[in-house]
């Protein structure tokens, strides 16, 4: 039996797993990875598309120009997802002719686990498996089996009733919404593909989005098929095919996680916990300062700049912080005093300066105030002991001749907030801006898809 | 597979051991020949010789063993069908108590459907549109999709004559419970089945084809 070129088994050289024949059309070698399950072939030389079903491998379509286009994963490569080896055995570029972007999708193939599809859309990259059951559709108000008619009747082909896409869908407990709908048209195709194809076939695309995963409905005249994807990052891609380059992302794609979206996660309850221990410290802090009342005066000062003394009185205890209170009777009108407490037998003082200013009036109709009569501050590290008060009052009644009244109040081991505070707003800082980075990511998101 | 059921013959064209393995199987092709035999209550005639069906990637092989809610089953014969779109391979399933199931495979998907009675006259071709419903023991199904198929090729034994480029129709119902119903016009009649989907790994299969090129890899 002479070499017949005609003769299929004759053309057809295994290689390992590969079966190969000459394209009817450039002669170019045609590799076959999963021969007997093909149906189409695309010559990677010209760009041909040919017929496999029955071994004569009929010429379906000719490019007018020879076309290439070169795979970022290459023919023939295997790679492990989610502990399965899939090979590259197909390749097209599918095209919105509408809006006139395209992108790719690889075919991958398992013999035990059947086919799968990565596609990349501006650097995105989704892994998509076909399913066999469908998600429901989720209606308003609309009675359960009027709505289980409508939605079995919007995939009839040809359509009984086409009422448009649902804007959501229900499957296997998670609820996806349409997030966009498109014509598909194929452009080109190289390697190998299960189903009868060709170059020009549009079908209507159906987009539901639920972090990370999408639901994707393809409808044509001869039916709809539903797919389960994931977004898939570039790294994981580059990494699971060992691959040089992955196209670069850009923009957002509506399945896209948040990057921002885990670590806020992650870090959420830790700041929680923080805070609430925070919380929980300063109010038993609070508890524990004692609060005591160690010094109470009131006096009147009738002179500018008049210099008075007060005490000696006890601080008991060891040493801590000292809250000084001033209540002072201004009415629209100024006070301050100046003074330093001072351990008695030793050098020891603490200078202060303690003011309080209320003005007030009704100007254009309305009441209005500004400041207080009431004023305090802290004084840290005081120990205990015999102490006495050098003040001088400083006021705008005494400028005017007029007396000043005074009321000063001195307590020790008062429980004080501002580090409290502090440490909140210091702890508070990283969560708050991984909270933002996360709102502007959804927000650029928003505006690129819409 | 009830053992008992098995007969052993000697191929009518070339005198090669032959074997039945089911009662109900009255079709199969001679290894040796590659002539197709037909068997009439304990006569066997050839009736024509079948092309070797050309190797593809199937992980399945005659003679894989599979289990299927609990009960073990081999493969003993195969039929392809091609239809516009695409090809997929039915499995003759022979249970160890005697049933007889059909495992689908289809682009990596893979149902165990079995004969059942739909408790009403199966439709003419023509008349099982998309969108016809029917119950069946409790279960609504709805068509789904309905397809012109090619008989393609066939492997093992059949419990019906294979008729080789026969043009047939399979109608695919669904339901909202997880069951999968089907009407194949085949060249000896019409027959409904219902069946599941389960995942390879589900079925426990033995003695699987070694697939070439994938010798390393593992289902």
């Amino acid at each position: 039996m002479a070499g017949n070129k005609n003769d299929p088994e004759q053309q057809q050289v295994p290689l390992g797993g590969v079966k190969t024949f000459e394209c009817p059309n450039c002669g170019g070698t045609v590799e076959l990875r999963a021969p007997g399950q093909s149906m189409t072939a695309g010559c990677i030389h010209c760009g041909s598309v040919i017929d496999l079903s029955d071994q004569n491998f009929q010429l379906v379509q000719t490019m007018e120009k020879a076309q290439k286009v070169k795979p970022i994963i290459p023919f023939g490569k295997r790679g492990e997802i989610d502990g399965i080896t899939w090979e590259m055995i197909g390749f097209m570029v599918r095209k919105n002719p509408q809006a006139g972007w395209a992108w790719q999708e690889y075919l991958l193939f398992n013999p035990w686990h059947g086919y799968a599809f990565l596609a990349v859309s501006d650097g995105h990259w989704t892994f998509i498996r076909s399913m066999m059951d469908r998600p429901t559709e989720v209606g308003g108000k609309v009675n359960a089996s009027v709505q289980n008619i409508l939605s079995e009747l919007a995939d009839v082909p040809g359509g009984l009733i086409n009422p448009g896409a649902a804007r959501i869908v229900k499957y296997q407990k998670s609820s996806y919404t349409l997030s966009d709908k498109y014509p598909a048209r194929v452009r080109y195709v190289a390697g190998e593909f299960f189903w009868r194809v060709k170059v020009g076939e549009t079908v209507r695309v159906f987009d539901y989005v639920d972090q990370p995963n999408m639901l994707t409905l393809e409808k044509d005249e001869s039916g709809s098929v539903w797919s389960k994807g994931r977004y898939m990052s570039p790294k994981e891609v580059k990494s699971t095919f060992d691959l040089k380059r992955v196209p670069p992302v850009k923009g957002y794609a509506a399945h896209q996680p948040n990057p921002h979206k885990q670590k806020v996660k992650d870090i959420l309850p830790v700041w929680l916990i923080f805070l609430a221990a925070l919380i929980v410290g300063q109010i038993i802090f609070a508890g524990m300062s004692r609060d005591e009342v160690v010094f109470k005066d009131s006096f009147v000062a009738t002179q500018k700049d008049q210099l008075m003394t007060k005490g000696p009185f006890d601080i008991p205890g060891g040493t801590s912080n000292v809250e000084i209170g001033l209540t002072a009777t201004v009415d629209n009108q100024w006070t301050e005093i100046e003074g330093s407490l001072n351990r008695e037998g030793t050098d020891q003082h603490f200078g202060f300066l303690i003011g309080a200013e209320y003005y007030h009036g009704y100007t254009g109709g309305e009441n209005w105030s500004e400041g207080s009569q009431h004023s305090s501050l802290v004084v840290n590290g005081v120990p205990g002991g015999k102490y006495f008060l050098n003040l001088t009052a400083h006021s705008g009644y005494l400028e005017k001749g007029e007396s000043a009244q005074y009321r000063l109040s001195i307590k020790r081991d008062v429980s004080v907030s501002s580090n409290f505070w502090l440490l909140f707003l210091f702890a508070s800082i990283y969560p708050i801006w991984l909270i933002v980075q996360r709102i502007r990511f959804e927000a650029n998101r928003t505006s690129y898809l819409s | 597979m009830n053992p008992q059921d098995q007969q052993d013959y000697q191929c009518p064209s070339c005198g090669a051991p032959l074997t039945f393995y089911s009662k109900m199987s009255i079709y199969t092709t001679c290894t040796f020949c590659k002539s197709t035999v037909v068997r009439h209550d304990m006569d066997l005639e050839a009736i024509g010789k079948e092309a070797f069906l050309l190797e593809d990637m199937s992980p399945f092989q005659i003679g894989t063993e599979g289990s299927y809610k609990g009960k073990t089953f081999f493969l003993a014969g195969r039929i392809k069908l091609i239809w516009k779109s695409g090809n997929w391979s039915e499995w003759y399933a022979l249970f160890e108590d005697g049933t007889e199931g059909w495992l689908s495979e289809a682009q990596g998907f893979y149902m165990m459907s079995f004969i059942t009675d739909p408790g009403r006259e199966i439709p003419a071709a023509e008349r099982a549109k998309v969108g016809m419903k029917m119950t069946h023991e409790g279960t609504q199904y709805i068509i789904d999709d309905r397809r012109k198929v090619t008989y393609q090729d066939s492997e093992g034994e059949l419990p019906f004559v294979f008729k080789k480029g026969y043009e047939g129709y399979s109608v695919d119902f669904r339901s909202t419970t997880g069951k999968f119903a089907n009407i194949l016009y085949g060249p000896d009649g019409s027959e409904f089945y219902v069946g599941e989907y389960l995942p390879f790994n589900k079925f426990n299969f033995k003695n699987l084809k070694t697939v070439r090129g994938w010798e390393q890899e593992r289902p």
